[in-house]
């Protein structure tokens, strides 16, 4: 008898699946972060019209408690010669830079504990599906935010450093170096490639050396929102992407922007991994908001296909359309985190900027009603 | 995902599922378990999908890890016994159990790591440096871990004159 022979008969009274193809997709989406949508209502109406009336809206508002209006930073600005610490709330301290053969974009996802930036190579690009494949990021934490985990086995500008090769992932080499950029602060960056030896350790040495700090600019999110459910907080902010790693990976499909409300809010402290890429699981307690080009959507309507008039809701994700179709509002929760009908005010008080054009954006003190 | 990769991943879990089930049956010895271990692993490798060059292997990862999670706790202890494995101290020896249940029976008393080593070499035909992946073992334990499994295996099958007629990959791989 062989093995073959053994797991089959072992097997042989196998009971019928209890979950389809659709439960299975759908707990993906879930675990995905839930990108896209918004929705067709006649709340929606309004998100129509925004394009005109959005930015004196925007004007008029105030920032809410806790987070400071961070000017946008000039060209002409001073070059920044040290990390502002601390930062104002969802504000990124760095900008887009080349290190020998890498290239590092300007962050676009920041949380209460840090800042992430994709990093592609000259020739793949990060995410990309062409060979040799790269898919690689760069997290600064704000001080205290990062808990180095491993030993110091390296320095980076002669402040301490660890660097590791990591077991495979799915065929993929991955490499970590963590490095304390600041006093009291560290930033790691991540490298999974499908080839062992590019990007090399030297490669991410260069990254860590090079990064610079640049003034505070606040996040920019394509939407304003009047209502919040009493006690969550904002806790990580996705310009031009959805919030996350999961947004970073995503970076260049061209979606708008994202946000996660948590209750509580996580400690931002002690941290060896952004929080939601513990597994796939999200934060506890949390939602999320994605807007994204309906062509972007999970749940994206089909050509010919009319936005619902009423939001759509359902294994814990609402989604709602502006009223042309194109633009995608999702609220997904994470666990029984709100209900249907808290998900469904949330996006009933959405307002959408104008998607296409990012210089209407609000920063977001002003897109949210809350602070962290 | 877009709709392309999400017709991929659909594909790949009408035709996973099943077989992925079985081996984390085997794994673990629990049906439910199996099921959901499966299912969870199937759920985050969606949101990788995309970026994954084996997501065969990503997916095997995940549901051996927490097959194997499972069997380090009490043994069933909270399931049905519908659901469940016999433990191998309730094996029959009267006659009334046929051979199948012997199997099972015999298949019990290789060590988790071990039973999960055979089935993804010699069942699901991963290679030695494959399997070392999805377990996140070293290959020389693999190896080892190969040897002392089938060595298992095959002395708990003889009680029950039943031959196990699988050569030690690889010791054969390593001499051809």
């Amino acid at each position: 008898m062989r093995m073959h022979d053994i797991v089959e008969s072992v097997a042989s009274d196998e009971p019928p699946l209890r979950h389809s193809i659709d439960d299975v997709v759908a707990a993906g989406r879930r675990a995905e972060r839930r990108r896209r949508v918004g929705w067709a209502t006649a709340a929606l109406t309004a998100v129509a019209v925004t394009a005109a009336v959005g930015l004196p809206y925007l004007v008029r508002h105030q920032p809410a408690p806790g987070m400071a209006a961070v000017p946008a930073a000039a060209s002409s600005a001073p070059a920044q010669t040290t990390f502002a610490a601390p930062a104002p709330p969802f504000t990124f301290t760095f900008t887009g830079y080349d290190a020998g053969p890498l290239h590092v974009d300007s962050p676009l996802v920041v949380s209460t504990a840090y800042q992430i930036a994709a990093v592609h190579g000259s020739g793949p690009r990060t995410n990309d599906t062409r060979a040799p494949r790269l898919f690689a990021y760069l997290i600064v934490y704000r001080p205290g935010a990062y808990k180095p985990n491993g030993t110091r086995n390296a320095t980076v500008a002669g402040r301490p450093a660890i660097e590791q090769a990591l077991p495979n992932n799915g065929g993929m080499h991955h490499r970590l170096l963590a490095w304390q950029y600041i006093d009291g602060a560290w930033a790691t960056l991540d490298s999974y490639s499908s080839e062992a030896a590019n990007p090399s350790a030297k490669d991410l040495r260069a990254v860590a050396v090079a990064l610079k700090p640049a003034p505070p600019t606040a996040a920019r999110l394509p939407f304003t929102m009047r209502y919040v459910p009493a006690g969550f907080r904002p806790v990580v902010v996705g310009s031009h992407v959805m919030a996350g790693l999961d947004g970073i990976a995503a970076a260049g499909e061209g979606d708008f922007g994202g946000v996660v409300f948590a209750r509580p809010a996580p400690s931002p402290t002690g941290l060896t991994m952004p929080w939601n890429e513990t597994g796939g699981a999200g934060i506890p307690g949390s939602f999320e908001i994605f807007i994204v080009p309906n062509s972007n959507s999970n749940q994206a309507l089909k050509p010919g296909q009319q936005p619902p008039a009423q939001p759509r809701c359902g294994h814990g994700i609402c989604n709602a359309w502006s009223a042309d179709g194109t633009v995608d509002i999702q609220i997904a929760r994470e666990g029984n985190a709100i209900s249907d009908a808290e998900m469904t005010k949330v996006l009933n008080g959405i307002t959408l900027a104008t998607v296409s054009n990012d210089a209407t954006w609000p920063d977001a003190s002003m897109a949210i009603p809350v602070g962290p | 995902m877009n709709q392309d990769d999400e017709d991929g991943f659909r594909e790949f879990v009408a035709t996973r599922l099943g077989s992925l089930r079985k081996l984390a049956y085997v794994t673990c010895g629990d049906w439910h378990i199996a099921e959901d271990a499966v299912a969870n692993a199937l759920a985050k490798l969606y949101p990788r999908w995309s970026r994954l060059e084996r997501p065969d292997l990503y997916v095997q990862t995940m549901v051996f890890r927490a097959a194997i999670d499972e069997t380090r706790r009490p043994w069933r202890r909270e399931r049905s016994a519908s659901d469940a494995l016999p433990d191998v101290e309730q094996a029959d020896t009267s006659g009334v159990i046929d051979e199948r249940m012997r199997i099972r029976a015999a298949l019990l008393t290789v060590p988790p790591k071990q039973r999960a080593v055979l089935v993804l070499r010699y069942y699901a035909g991963l290679t030695l440096e494959e399997t070392a992946e999805v377990l996140g073992a070293p290959s020389g334990t693999v190896k080892s871990q190969a040897a002392r499994g089938l060595a298992r295996l095959r002395t708990a099958l003889a009680r029950d004159n039943i031959n196990l007629d699988e050569a030690n990959r690889e010791w054969t791989d390593a001499n051809a």
